[in-house]
C-alpha cells in the first residue's frame, strides 16, 4: 500500500515535467523563426478593451487604431492628419476642416466628412474623459468639410481635434470598443482581455507600416515584469525606476525623456476656512520668501537620487520638454546660503536653536503630502522634507489617500504631476479662475493670481495659431518683468525618466516626448519599429 | 421529506439573508473607499474640466445619493441585470461569465490537487507517526502555512519559468497564439503553475489535520483490539482510518473555498491569469462599483455553495450526522 501511493505520487510529478518538457520545446521553435512578430510588455491597460476614442481611447497622444484630423508630431506641434487643411474664424468660435478624401478605414470603407460629425457627436455625448463640453455643434459642409461651432472662445479645440480618433459611423456598435476598426497603422487581430492583445498592421493605413506581422501585448504585473523580462520572450518591457539598474542578458536600459513632472503646489494666500469647512491656503507658503527660497535652496538632483534611483531630470519649470515651456529667468538650486539670506531678509529667524525658523510666532513648518497607491510621490515628498532641512523650513511629510490629498492641497502641498500634449495645462495650472477658496481640484491648487498672467492666458485662450499661443503661455511664465517663474506657485521637482528594457535590436524610432503616465506612450510611433 | 424540504427553504433564506448582508456591505465600503470614479475613469491627473466631470458623474449615476444608487442597483438585480461595468464597458453579468470559466477551471484543479495531495501526506505522516517522513512533512507544512501565495508564486515562477524554462511565464494561452489554434495541452500547460500556487497553501492545512486525526484515532481503544487481533498497519489505516478522519478534512476542504477564492486573486495577479481575482483586483482599483458588487456577490453564493456541500457531505460519510439530522 505504502508502495502504491508513492508510486502514483511520482507518477504524478513525471507527468508534469512530461507535459513541462512540451512546452519547452515549442517557445525553441518559435524563436528560431525570422523576427516578424514583437512582444512587448507597457503595464495593464493596453489589455482591457475600451479602444473606443469616443470614450476616451487615444486622448492622451498614444492610440494606435485611430487617427485624428490633425496629428501631433515629434516636437509636439500640429500638423496635417486625416484633415488636409484647417481655418478658425475671426471670433475664434468656428472651425473648419478639409477633409482628405483618400482614406480608408481598416474595413476597407472610405472615410467621409459625415464619420468626422458622427465621432464628434457621439464622443460628446459619451461621459468620458474626451472633454468636448466648449462644442457646440458639428456639420458637414460643402460636401467635404467640416464645421464645429464652439460655445466659447477656446484654442485648446485644435489640440483636441489632434488628439481624437476618428470612428467609422456605419461600423460603430456595442462591440466596437474590443474590436475597433479605424484609421491608425494597427488593427485588433484578438483580444484576451487582461492577458494579451494582439494586434496586426491595418493594411490600408496611409502612413508608414509596421515590418511586424504581429505584436503582441501582455499584460504582466509590474512586479513580476523584470522576471519576465529575464525569460528572453519578451522584446520589450517597462519597468520600474527602481529596478533600473537591473541587468538582463540580451536587453539594454533604455530612459525616455519625459514632461511627466512631480513637483509640489505652495498655496499663495494665508489660511482661511471656507464654506465646506476645509482650510485653503497656508502661513507659510503664502510667503514669498518661503517659496523662493525653497526653490532654490534644495538640490533637486540629491532629491531625484534619493527618492528615485537617480532616474529623472532635475526641472522647476512646470512644462519642461514641451513647446510651451519657459526656463526664463534660469534658475539655480542648492543656493543654499543664498536661500539662507532670503528667509532672514524676510524675518525668518531660528531664534529658538530648535532647527526650525520663525517669524511672528509662526514656525517654518508646513506639512505636504504624497499618493498611498504611488510610492514614488511618498519618496520625494520624504525627500524633500530631509533636503529642506538644513534651511531651517521643516516640512512633515506625510502619505494620505489621494482624496485625502485632494481635499487638503489648498492648505498641504501634495505632489501632482502632469505633462499633457494639450497646452490647456497651462490655463489651468495657473488662471485666477480657479484660485478661489471656496473651489477644489487641481486646476491652480497653488490659489495663484496675477492680472498680468491672466491676461496672457485669456488672450492665448482666443488665439488662432499655435505659435503666438505658444509665445502667450510662455510670456504667462516670463515676461521679462513678471510671470510664475518669479512668483513661483509651486516647487517643480524633476521630470521622471520612463524606463524601459528593450532587446538589443530593436529601433524604437524617434519617440515624442512622453506625457504624464509610464508605460503606454511609448507605442506612440509603434509602426515605425523596426529591427536592425 | 418534510425534513428535506425544510433544509432547502432554510438554506435558501440564509442564503438570501447573507447575499443582502453583503451587497450592502460591500457598497457601503466602496462608497467610503478613497477612490473617486470619476478620477479613476478619466486617470487622476487628467485636464479635463469640471463640466466634464459633472457630466461623467451623470453619465454613470455617481451623482445621485448612495440611497438612491442603491436601490437602482437592487431594482434592476432583480430584473436580472447587474449593471455596467465601468472599466471593461460590458454588462457585469458577461464579464463575471467570461471570467469564472477560466477561474473555475483554476481552483477546481488547485482544489482537487490540495485536497489529494493534502490527504495522502497526512495519512502518511499520521500512520508514521514519530518517523523522518513524518517530520518532513510536518516541516513542509509548517512553512508553506505560513508563505503567502503570491510569494509562492513568484518563486515558482522564477525557478521555473525563467531559470529552468519548464513552464510558461504568465497567462492562459500561449503568447501570440490566435484562439482557435490554442488547444487544450497549452491550457493545461499554462494552468500547472498557477495551480500549483494555488494548491500549496491549502495542502498543509488539510495534511495538519488529517495527520492529527489519523493518530487520534489510532490511539483509540478499538484500534487497539484491532491491532490485538493481528491486523497490519495499513488494514488498520484502511479500516478504520479513512472514514474517520475523512470528516475533517471534508470539512476543511469545502470551507477552504474562501481561501480559495482569495488565493486565486493573488495567484492570477502574479500569474497574468485572466480570471475573477483579477476582474475583482481591478474592480477595487479604480472604484468600479457595479463590478466589484457583482464579485462580491458571486463569491459569497461561491463560498456558501462549498459551505452547503459540506454539510451534506457530513450525512454522506457518517451515518450517526445523517441519523441525528432526522430526529
Amino acid at each position: 500500500m505504502k508502495k502504491n501511493l508513492c508510486v502514483s505520487f511520482l507518477c504524478m510529478m513525471l507527468g508534469f515535467t512530461l507535459l513541462a518538457g512540451c512546452g519547452g520545446k515549442e517557445t525553441g521553435n518559435k524563436d528560431a523563426g525570422a523576427k516578424k512578430d514583437l512582444v512587448i510588455s507597457i503595464g495593464k491597460g493596453m489589455t482591457e478593451g475600451n479602444y473606443d476614442p469616443c470614450k476616451g481611447y487615444g486622448i492622451y497622444g498614444y492610440g494606435i487604431f485611430h487617427t485624428g484630423l490633425l496629428k501631433i508630431t515629434t516636437d509636439v506641434e500640429t500638423d496635417y492628419d486625416l484633415a488636409s487643411d484647417y481655418s478658425i474664424s475671426e471670433d475664434g468660435l468656428v472651425y473648419t476642416y478639409t477633409i482628405r478624401d483618400d482614406v480608408k478605414f481598416s474595413d476597407g470603407e472610405k472615410l467621409t466628412p459625415e464619420d468626422v460629425v458622427f465621432t464628434y457627436e457621439t464622443a460628446k455625448n459619451s461621459g468620458s474623459s474626451v472633454d468636448l463640453t466648449m462644442l457646440e455643434k458639428a456639420e458637414v459642409i460643402d460636401g467635404n468639410k467640416v464645421q464645429f461651432t464652439l460655445n466659447k472662445v477656446y484654442s485648446p479645440f485644435i489640440r483636441t481635434t489632434a488628439l481624437l480618433g476618428i470612428v467609422p459611423e456605419h461600423a460603430y456598435n456595442d462591440e466596437y470598443a474590443d474590436n475597433p476598426i479605424g484609421t491608425g497603422p494597427f488593427v485588433v487581430k484578438q483580444l484576451d482581455v487582461n492577458q494579451q492583445l494582439i494586434v496586426e498592421p491595418n493594411k490600408y493605413y496611409y502612413g508608414t507600416k509596421s515590418q511586424f506581422e504581429q505584436i503582441t501585448f501582455l499584460s504582466l504585473d509590474e512586479e513580476t515584469a523584470l522576471a519576465n523580462a529575464r525569460s528572453g520572450e519578451l522584446d520589450l518591457v517597462m519597468i520600474n525606476p527602481e529596478y533600473a539598474e537591473e541587468a538582463v542578458e540580451g536587453m539594454h536600459l533604455e530612459t525616455i525623456k519625459t514632461s511627466d513632472n512631480r513637483g509640489f503646489n505652495l498655496p499663495c494666500v494665508k489660511e482661511t476656512t471656507n464654506s465646506e469647512g476645509l482650510v485653503a491656503g497656508n502661513n507659510v507658503t503664502s510667503d514669498i520668501a518661503v517659496r523662493k527660497a525653497l526653490n532654490i535652496g534644495i538640490s533637486r538632483q540629491e532629491i531625484i537620487d534619493n527618492a528615485l534611483n537617480g532616474i529623472g531630470t532635475p526641472s522647476w519649470v512646470r512644462f519642461d520638454g514641451l513647446p510651451w515651456a519657459n526656463d526664463e529667468p534660469e534658475l539655480k538650486d542648492n543656493q543654499v546660503q543664498e536661500a539662507e539670506k532670503i528667509l532672514e531678509q524676510a524675518g525668518w529667524v531660528d531664534t529658538d536653536k530648535d532647527g526650525i525658523r520663525e517669524k511672528d510666532g509662526i514656525k517654518c513648518e508646513f506639512t505636504i503630502t504624497g499618493r498611498t497607491d504611488d510610492l514614488q510621490r511618498y519618496n520625494l515628498a520624504v525627500a524633500l522634507s530631509e533636503n529642506a532641512k538644513k534651511l531651517g523650513i521643516h516640512i512633515i511629510a506625510k502619505s494620505e489617500d489621494w482624496t485625502t490629498c485632494k481635499d487638503m492641497i489648498r492648505n498641504s502641498p501634495t505632489c501632482i504631476g502632469t505633462g499633457d500634449y494639450n497646452f490647456v495645462d497651462v490655463y489651468n495650472a495657473f488662471a485666477s479662475e480657479f484660485a478661489g477658496t471656496e473651489q477644489t481640484g487641481l486646476n491652480n491648487a497653488a490659489m495663484y493670481t496675477n492680472k498680468t498672467v491672466d491676461g496672457y492666458l485669456t488672450q492665448a485662450l482666443s488665439s488662432d495659431s499655435e505659435e503666438e499661443i505658444f509665445d502667450l503661455l510662455k510670456k504667462a511664465q516670463y515676461d521679462g518683468t513678471t510671470g510664475v517663474n518669479i512668483d513661483l506657485p509651486y516647487l517643480w521637482l524633476v521630470n521622471i525618466d520612463h524606463t524601459y528594457l528593450v532587446k538589443d535590436g530593436l529601433d524604437i524610432g524617434t519617440q515624442r516626448i512622453h506625457p504624464h503616465g509610464h508605460g503606454q506612450p511609448i507605442i506612440q510611433n509603434l509602426n515605425e519599429w523596426a529591427y536592425k | 421529506m418534510i425534513n428535506t424540504i425544510k433544509f432547502i427553504s432554510e438554506s435558501f433564506f440564509r442564503l438570501l439573508l447573507l447575499l443582502i448582508g453583503v451587497s450592502i456591505l460591500s457598497f457601503i465600503l466602496i462608497i467610503h473607499s478613497p477612490i473617486d470614479p470619476v478620477d479613476a475613469y478619466v486617470g487622476a491627473e487628467s485636464n479635463v474640466s469640471a463640466q466634464q466631470r459633472e457630466n461623467i458623474a451623470r453619465h454613470w449615476g455617481l451623482d445621485k445619493s448612495p440611497v438612491v444608487r442603491y436601490t437602482t442597483w437592487v431594482k434592476n438585480m432583480l430584473q436580472g441585470d447587474m449593471g455596467t461595468s465601468i472599466i471593461y464597458q460590458k454588462p457585469v453579468s458577461k464579464v463575471l461569465l467570461e471570467r469564472f470559466q477560466t477561474s473555475l477551471i483554476l481552483m477546481v484543479t488547485a482544489w482537487v490537487l490540495s485536497g489529494i495531495i493534502g490527504f495522502v501526506l497526512g495519512v502518511l505522516a499520521g500512520s508514521g507517526q514519530g518517523t523522518w517522513y513524518d517530520k518532513a512533512i510536518k516541516a513542509v507544512c509548517f512553512v508553506l502555512s505560513s508563505t503567502p501565495v503570491f510569494w509562492i508564486g513568484l518563486l515558482l515562477l522564477m525557478v521555473f519559468s525563467i531559470s529552468f524554462g519548464w513552464f510558461p511565464i504568465g497567462l492562459a494561452a500561449p503568447i501570440g497564439k490566435a484562439a482557435q489554434d490554442v488547444t487544450i495541452w497549452d491550457r493545461i500547460y499554462h494552468l500547472i503553475l498557477p495551480a500549483i500556487t494555488l494548491s500549496i497553501t491549502g495542502i498543509a492545512n488539510i495534511t495538519l489535520h488529517t495527520r492529527q486525526k489519523l493518530i487520534d484515532v489510532l490511539s483509540s481503544d478499538y484500534v487497539l483490539f484491532a491491532k490485538a487481533r493481528g491486523e497490519s498497519k495499513w488494514t488498520l489505516v484502511k479500516r478504520h482510518g479513512i472514514r474517520n478522519i475523512a470528516i475533517p478534512a471534508v470539512t476543511l476542504q469545502f470551507a477552504s473555498f474562501s481561501e480559495l477564492f482569495g488565493g486565486s486573486v493573488l495567484a492570477e495577479q502574479v500569474f497574468s491569469y485572466p480570471g475573477l481575482g483579477n476582474a475583482a483586483t481591478q474592480a477595487g482599483l479604480k472604484g468600479d462599483v457595479p463590478l466589484l458588487l457583482g464579485v462580491a456577490l458571486f463569491s459569497a453564493v461561491f463560498v456558501f455553495a462549498g459551505n452547503l456541500s459540506a454539510n451534506i457531505l457530513y450525512g454522506v460519510f457518517n451515518p450517526q450526522i445523517r441519523e441525528g439530522s432526522k430526529v
